[in-house]
């Protein structure tokens, strides 16, 4: 990994026309501005992470098996469930 | 009244008020953001989020306090502006908050606590509201299954 020291009103360029900027730190944050070409996707990385998991939600559930979880989550509730 | 096809339930009429915006789509999914919540009695207590704009796309959703009784939401200042919250919802009185359902390779159903679906009926807008934190997973398993068996 690459490691470089900014600080607040310094930027980084990547591939020539993506700008990141270092907006604002403070102990526990870092606010950063972000220009790039508009066909440039720029997610936090846990939207990324969430935008797969929905693809995969997305597909073919059964809702056959789903019928037994529905019906413990019904039957006992989730803090109750023991055998 | 409009009606609209469904990935479940054939084609519906529906109640335009019943409907939830996601004012920026949901990760993966940013051209979809008008979605109608649905009930099946003989499948509570999942709600289908069909989608309006794509009548193939329907996430299976459960009620996060189902899962988790003890499951505490957090938001970020984007997303309580994105639903019109103008403070943390109290922790006492949560709104409505969904997790989506989905099945890994292992034929595993899980439930991502990570970034749960959360609605304020107030304004009819809704989020999916993605943590910053990794107390909870986006593949929370659903012990059902494996309990059945451990049971038997």
């Amino acid at each position: 990994m690459l490691v470089i020291r900014r600080r607040a009103g310094q930027c980084i360029l990547i591939a020539g026309d993506i700008e990141i900027e270092v907006l604002e730190t403070s102990s526990a944050r870092v606010k950063l501005g972000i220009r790039a070409p508009k066909e440039v996707e720029v997610l936090r990385k846990e939207v990324g992470l969430i935008a797969g998991a929905n693809q995969s939600a997305a597909r073919d559930i059964s809702l056959e098996l789903l019928s037994p979880v529905l019906a413990r989550l019904v039957d006992t509730g989730p803090s109750k469930r023991q055998c | 009244m409009p009606s609209c096809e469904t990935r479940y339930f054939g084609s519906i009429s529906f109640d335009e008020t019943a409907v939830i915006a996601f004012s920026n789509g949901l990760p993966g999914f940013v051209q979809c953001r008008r979605f109608l919540p649905l009930e099946d009695a003989s499948r509570r207590p999942l709600i289908f989020l069909q989608s309006l704009e794509e009548s193939r796309l329907c996430f299976l959703t459960l009620p996060v306090g189902m899962i988790d009784p003890a499951y505490r939401l957090k938001m970020n200042a984007d997303d309580l502006a994105a639903v019109g919250f103008d403070r943390h919802p109290d922790p006492a009185d949560p709104p409505e908050c969904w997790a989506i359902v989905a099945v890994d390779e292992d034929h595993v159903l899980t439930a991502n606590l990570l970034a749960p679906v959360v609605i304020n009926r107030a304004t009819g807008m809704a989020v999916q509201a993605v943590r910053d934190d990794s107390i909870y997973s986006c593949r929370h398993p659903l012990p059902a299954a494996a309990e059945v068996l451990a049971c038997s």
